[in-house]
């Protein structure tokens, strides 16, 4: 690490880290006077209205925007930030992008408010992870919003584009080694000048894209978003006048910051870790790498390091706008839950100090592309963990807040492209997977196929909208069931499988999907980690044979053909008629010793055929009568043996 | 002041004798707050393939580089913490707070 | 003389409205009662023939039509008392309805919950997992079948769910919409194997895409079958035996009727009509007053409801939520949020300041002033600390408020940030207003629509009473408290004015330039079928029509479309051409021009017809003289009010709604107080009487014209 010692964060060699006191050219006025006596009441209709001008820039993006991975999986995010482009709130979508909003921003702010200047009407585009961005397809907009020639705030969204060029259709470029193999970084260019979209860059922005229409719809509700967004913050400055403004908003992050104080009054001091591991830096690397997170609660802040995580390689890097988003996104879930998206607050109390040149904090030219789908669930599960074992320490009611980990590597599932039915080229991401579950906490089960905690209204699509859009036939879309995976004193909720045969056409591939060679998530404080998140291709089999005969496969156990030896991350794979593969979105993390479960609820599962009596028996110890309830007796004495027996097993 | 910090249903770091002890709720004790409590521990250490139905790897040879460690008190049995990690790894010292 | 009765037993009251062969209106309500809701039904309908002249058995006999509005499936739903049903879907699908797409942990929860997690969960199953049975079956999104029905499978299925007690079963294969016909067989072997069984089948309930949601509207539909079934059945049984001629009308969402024996079979387009009821009211109002763009507003206790109608039409919605559960069905879309007179007033400490809401004191307690035991201060308790509400008329003197307790409540709340009793109490209308305003909003302007070019209707019983801010706060030309003392039974006006209205749609992918034999060839197979149901409607119809629309959107964009009407006759290149410029045109009026790029595909993906019967009823009757003299019986005094837009306590003219007269103008500052509810006439405007009864109120600076006859 010494030879990068004095490159400094500036979001061209590093990730940009923001300094406490922006370098702004004298050449923009800011508006800075927020009045610091706004009554009550108007604060609180200024606050409400402000937070609810997010929430309709976000439902126009989603209105508007056409690539399910927007209008679904929630894959965006809007935010309104101050004038220095500190993020006041953000909205219910994917929340790690909430931070990095504020960070294109201030970068802009430092590096383009003298030439080539920031205006009224200008909007401003950057998809460059090192400036900001979680990777390139997560493409920033921001625009600031003036009053009477001064900069009054800014209205901000990232939006995931569906394809915006390099190597891979759909631009995870798993094979990258350097930034040069990834698709095209931009860093703030000026979208829109003046009112008016400069139209030679947005085509030098599609232009690289190959669904260039796609992208330029999906753009275009961007900038729909923002156009609202910043109308109806102007209505307000009308209304109220910019100092009241001003002053609701600065008191909306005060209040905000007030709120997080008191819950880190509930924690301790201490220092709490989490480590996941990843593998295959690129496919066919058998490598094995770690992700950790360290926070130091001191008083009223939190410190956070990623020591202890591997150098950057190959593919599987992010810079640090995506260790910080991450980081906050579990901290949003667990800490300013009942905040409505008011993040900013929080971000003041948390001081980052991250290791360059590492996996979860590359240093250019490392390349960022696959991180939507490989290293940011990792970066949010890493922190998730060590979040959630800091929380767990606090007094009540906080603790009750702790959650355990969701998916390290599951999310999404795959990514394919083809000619489908109707003869046209598509770029597949499956959101099948999308229904997610909510882990353990110490209080509760987790919810089956409740969603995924940190994209909050992330949602599957249907079986009929994918066999529409898509040559495939979904042989089954089911529950897990409740095992060994996720089991704890509070079990996680279910994950789903799928099964999928071609249909309609002859052939598609395959370039992006996830076959873990272990299980990476971890249980938190005594409960069994996540299950393996899994993809399984069965090649040749007799599933055409069996429809024929009016079977239709629900296990391919039972299939002929055979299994194709599948590593974490292989390269593309042609799938062709007789072909089945499946893909599985494991339960989640467990919370407490298994043998610490109420039996009622065991039998519960048992009963609903969430789990098999046999699993009952080996992951609980809960022992049924003949009748088919709890025999009370004989379980207290099978775990009271399974505790004695795991002492003499390892003395 | 805190008296004792509860971390999860089993686990407290509590005052006595004027130190910081980490302590089970059979209340064994299971040594000062400045060391992991991880080392007071018994360990069951296997293979990341077998924690139970539904983890087996289809790779043998990469899950055989991880493992999954069990920590029970050593008084009464119970399972305190898990990891998975990487063969020959030391414990992560993941649960430190002050009192 | 001839009655159109319209009846709406959804809530506490049933109430009821009878307009004469002579278009006099005429209104009554009693109590529902739960146990029979027919007493009530007759309670309501003996206070309605006295107030026309007449005898119950007069009343009902003279029936020329006879409409029923309900919420008897939606209480079902929500109290958990619907049949136990069993679901065949298709083997590998069992689950879609309880993985609920992953969403059902939030759907249409508020979005401050998203980031809550621990604070979230799944509703219960509407199905447990046991009595789902999946079929080994499969057609394709082509309507091909890839695995035939395995017939042995289903009775085996039917059997087992009929052993465990099964009274009502649903039907929701994939595809199903395309190709009904495993669906059918299905439905053939019930009749055989259980001939009492309830049952739905998606196809027949719901023809749309996305199987989550066709088969969750197709569950509910089984789940409230058997007792709508019953509930139609012994009304229709009742009123005939009490000598109805006619046969019995029930109120659809869709906002139309039908016969009680066609809406039997999908009762799921009867559930909520109670809530849409009101919208239905306003939609036959505005075009009795010649209002194009009405924003139709009921707030209530607990939540205020939005609908919209937007160029004489009202706005339709076929995605609704009900505990989470999001289903297909067309409907009148309205949408609601926690916002009410119970709502709570409470000290945000961070920033010490007051929020308002979600919270709600419900009816248990209530507001502080209901002397029910609540401590929290309401929006009610605000509306009687101002003198908006009347302390001692409330409910026509039926239930003195304790204004002192509101006060004490209020005023503890506001010397917490600094506040008098007053200007807390109006802090708390402003902010509650606000959040109403931010409803409509969102319901117009995020749709494209400007709140400016619309006329608010205010009814239920905090409507009218807020409605003087809320709407000014919008910027509406005007407000409507609709039929004066009888928007409180605008509902059961809606049930007695609306016409016979049915839909019939279908789903299939069109890609421009579409396949026009495929097209028209659908057109020609839907329209059949509406006809058919028109015929069957019957003689009654003395106007009847089909109208065509097809769902359209660019292609992709599975969350929004634009109902574009088509043209009738056979379409060609050309019409069909017109079409799609048209749906490119109002995109770009909607959302700004170049929102939709020319380069991006456009899909046509539903057809849809609508069946319209409409039914002949007298025009309603106007008062043929204005009088200008506001009579001795209608001027109460006068009372100090404390004007949350004005922030001051101003000596106010107090009046009863209910002597006010045709001609009748009110100015503010004053207060117009009706049985259940008061309107406030603020400083500089005015309360005008039509000739149909209506309250028109003006706000500053815009007109509105009142409607002469």
């Amino acid at each position: 690490m010494e030879q990068t010692a004095n490159i400094i964060w500036d979001g061209v060699a590093r990730g940009y880290i923001p300094p406490d006191v922006l370098r702004i050219s004298p050449k923009l006025q800011l508006h800075t006077k927020g009045a610091a006596d706004v009554d009550p009441i108007t604060y609180e209709v200024a606050r409400n209205t402000l937070l609810n001008i997010n929430l309709e820039h976000g439902q126009t993006i989603q209105k508007l925007s056409i690539s399910p991975i927007t209008m679904l999986v929630r894959d965006f995010q809007c935010a309104i930030l101050t004038e220095n482009g500190d993020v006041m709130c953000l909205g219910p979508y994917l929340l790690y992008l909430g931070n990095m909003l504020g960070l294109i921003t201030k970068w802009i702010l430092e590096n383009r408010s003298e030439e080539p200047g920031i205006e009224d009407g200008d909007v401003f585009l950057c998809n460059d992870p090192y400036v900001g961005t979680s990777h390139q397809q997560d493409t920033g907009l921001t625009c600031p919003v003036f009053w009477q020639g001064e900069l009054f705030c800014w209205v901000s969204n990232s939006v995931h584009y569906s394809d915006v060029g390099g190597p891979m259709p759909g631009s995870f470029c798993l094979n990258s080694n350097t930034i040069w193999e990834d698709p095209p970084c931009f860093p703030p260019i000026k979208l829109m000048e003046r009112g008016q979209i400069r139209t030679d860059l947005e085509q030098l922005f599609l232009r690289q894209s190959r669904l260039p229409d796609t992208v330029a719809m999906d753009l275009h509700a961007a900038i729909a978003g923002l156009s609202v967004a910043k109308e109806r913050i102007i209505k307000l400055i009308e209304r109220y006048g910019p100092d009241t403004v001003k002053g609701v908003m600065n008191r909306i992050i005060d209040a905000g910051e007030l709120a997080i104080e008191e819950k880190l009054q509930l924690i301790p001091d201490g220092r709490w870790s989490e480590r996941v591991y990843t593998e295959a830096a690129v496919p066919g690397d058998r490598g094995i790498y770690a992700s950790q997170i360290n926070i130091i609660k001191e008083g009223g802040f939190l410190y956070v390091d990623n020591e202890g995580t591997s150098p950057q390689v190959g593919a599987i890097n992010n810079t640090y706008a995506g260790l910080a988003g991450g980081t906050l996104a579990a901290m949003t879930i667990m800490l300013a839950y009942d905040l409505a998206g008011v993040s900013g607050g929080l971000y003041r109390r948390v001081k980052f100090r991250p290791v360059p040149g590492t996996i979860t904090c590359a240093d250019y030219p490392a390349p960022i592309s696959i991180a939507g789908q490989f290293n940011m669930p990792m970066v949010v599960a890493t922190a998730t963990g060590a979040v959630a074992k800091m929380v767990a320490c606090a007094d009540s009611p906080l603790r009750e807040k702790a959650i355990a980990m969701a998916d390290v590597h599951a999310y999404g599932g795959s990514i394919f492209n083809g000619i489908n039915q109707h003869g046209q080229f598509f770029v597949g991401m499956n959101a099948g997977m999308a229904v997610g579950a909510l882990p353990a906490s110490p209080v509760r089960d987790g919810v089956d196929t409740g969603g995924l905690f940190w994209v909050p209204g992330m949602e599957a699509a249907n079986v009929e909208e994918n066999e529409l859009a898509w040559p495939v036939l979904t042989l089954y879309r089911r529950h897990n069931t409740a095992g060994a995976a996720g089991a704890g004193r509070f079990r996680s909720g279910l994950g789903a499988e799928e099964a999928w045969v071609l249909h309609g056409a002859p052939q598609m591939s395959m370039e992006v999907y996830m076959n873990e060679s272990f299980v990476k998530n971890q249980g938190l404080l005594g409960g069994n980690p996540g299950g393996r998140s899994f993809f399984q291709v069965k090649k040749n089999t007799d599933v055409r044979l069996c429809l024929a005969e009016g079977k239709l496969p629900q296990n391919l156990a039972d299939l002929s053909g055979g299994d194709v030896p599948m590593y974490f991350k292989g390269p593309p794979i042609t799938l062709e008629a007789n072909d089945v593969w499946s893909s599985n979105l494991p339960n989640f993390a467990g919370y407490g010793d298994p043998l610490d479960r109420d039996p009622a609820l065991v039998a519960i599962d048992v009963s609903e055929g969430k789990l098999t009596t046999a699993d009952a028996q080996q992951v609980y110890a809960v022992i049924f009568g003949a009748d088919g309830s709890v025999d009370e007796e004989n379980t207290r004495a099978c775990r009271a043996g399974r505790k004695q027996a795991r002492l003499a097993a390892c003395p | 002041m805190r008296q004792q910090i509860c971390i999860g249903d089993n686990l407290r770091l509590e005052r006595r004798a004027g130190e910081a002890r980490f302590i089970c709720s059979c209340d064994r004790d299971l040594g000062t707050g400045q060391v992991n409590f991880k080392e007071h521990c018994r360990v069951k250490e296997s293979s990341s393939s077998d924690i139970g139905p539904g983890y087996a790897s289809s790779d043998p040879e990469m899950a055989g580089q991880m493992c999954f460690r069990e920590f029970f008190c050593p008084g009464c049995g119970v399972r305190l913490t898990t990891e998975v990690a990487l063969v020959g790894s030391p414990y992560l010292w993941d649960i430190q707070p002050k009192l | 003389m001839g009655y159109y009765i319209g009846l709406d037993g959804g809530g506490t009251f049933t109430d009821c409205v009878a307009m004469d062969d002579e278009g006099r209106l005429y209104y009554a309500k009693a109590p529902t009662t739960k146990e029979d809701f027919s007493v009530g039904m007759f309670d309501a309908l003996s206070a309605l023939a006295a107030e026309c002249g007449t005898t119950p058995e007069n009343l009902i006999a003279s029936a020329a039509r006879f409409s029923l509005g309900t919420t008897v499936g939606t209480n079902l739903l929500v109290e958990r008392k619907g049949a136990r049903t069993g679901l065949l879907a298709t083997a590998g699908h069992g689950d879609a309805i309880l993985m609920m797409r992953g969403s059902g942990r939030m759907a249409g929860l508020d979005p401050e919950k998203y980031y809550h997690p621990q604070d979230t969960n799944k509703p219960e199953p509407l199905v447990p997992r046991a009595l789902i049975k999946e079929i080994n079956e499969r057609v394709d999104c082509n309507g091909k079948v890839v695995v035939p029905l395995d017939i042995d499978e289903v009775e085996a299925a039917v059997r087992s769910l009929v052993d465990a007690g099964v009274t009502a079963i649903a039907v929701a294969f994939l595809w199903s919409f395309k190709n009904p016909a495993h669906e059918q067989k299905v439905v053939e072997i019930i009749r055989q194997v259980a001939p009492d069984v309830f049952f739905s089948c998606s196809h027949r309930v719901v023809p749309r895409m996305g199987e989550y949601e066709r088969t969750v509207a197709t569950v509910i539909n089984s789940y409230v079958g058997p007792s709508s079934e019953a509930y139609f059945k012994s009304a229709s049984q009742r009123l005939h035996e009490a000598g109805l001629q006619h046969p019995l009308l029930v109120m659809q969402v869709s906002g139309g009727v039908l016969r009680a024996q066609q809406a039997v079979e999908v009762p799921l387009t009867s559930l909520g009509s109670g809530p849409v009821g009101g919208l239905i009211g306003s939609l036959y109002l505005s075009r009795n007053l010649g209002h194009q763009y009405v924003i139709a507003t009921d707030m209530g206790g607990t939540s205020f409801e939005v609908g919209l109608i937007v160029d004489g039409e009202p706005l339709m919605t076929d995605e609704n939520i009900v505990n989470q559960y999001r289903y297909k069905l067309l409907q009148q879309q309205t949408m609601s949020i926690a916002c009410g007179g119970g709502s709570l007033a409470r000290l945000d400490p961070y920033s010490r300041s007051i929020r308002v809401g979600p919270e709600s004191a419900g009816a248990n307690p209530g507001p502080v002033c209901y002397r029910r035991g609540g401590t929290e201060p309401t929006v009610t308790d605000a509306d009687v600390v101002l003198g908006l509400l009347s302390a001692e008329n409330f409910l026509g003197g039926r239930m003195p408020l304790d204004r002192d307790a509101a006060v004490r409540a209020v005023g503890a709340l506001g010397k917490q940030v600094g506040l008098e009793p007053e200007e807390a109490a109006a802090g708390i209308l402003r902010i509650n207003n606000a959040k109403a305003a931010e409803l409509i909003r969102q319901q117009t302007v995020i749709r494209g629509y400007d709140p400016r070019d619309f006329i608010v209707y205010a009814y239920g019983g905090a409507g009218p009473l807020h409605a003087f801010n809320y709407a000014r706060e919008l910027g509406v030309k005007g407000v409507v408290i609709p039929l004066g003392n009888g928007a409180s039974t605008l509902s059961a006006y809606g049930c007695a004015t609306s016409n016979l209205v049915r839909y019939f749609e279908s789903e299939q992918m069109c890609f421009y330039p579409f396949p026009l034999g495929e097209l028209n060839e659908q057109i020609a197979l839907l329209e059949a079928e509406a006809q058919k149901s028109l015929d069957e409607m019957g003689n009654t119809a003395e106007d009847v029509s089909l109208e065509r629309f097809g769902l359209m959107r660019y292609r992709g964009q599975w969350l929004h479309n634009l109902q574009m009407r088509l043209p009738a006759g056979t379409l060609g290149s050309l019409e069909v051409e017109q079409v799609v410029n048209d749906f490119r045109s109002t995109y770009d009026k909607l959302y700004g021009s170049g929102a939709g790029q020319v380069s991006q595909g456009v899909e046509l993906f539903t057809l849809r017809i609508r069946a319209i019967a409409r039914l002949r009823r007298p025009k309603q009757a106007s008062c043929g003289e204005s009088v200008m003299e506001i009579a001795a019986a209608a001027h109460l005094g006068a009372r100090r009010i404390f004007w949350p837009d004005q922030m001051a306590e101003i000596e106010s003219q107090v009046f009863d709604g209910r002597y006010l007269r045709f001609g009748n103008c009110v100015t503010g500052p004053a207060v117009v107080e009706l049985p259940y509810t008061s309107i406030p006439v603020g400083k500089g405007q005015a309360l005008n009487v039509d000739a149909y009864g209506n309250l028109v109120l003006r706000l500053e600076e815009t007109t509105v014209s009142v409607r002469r006859n």
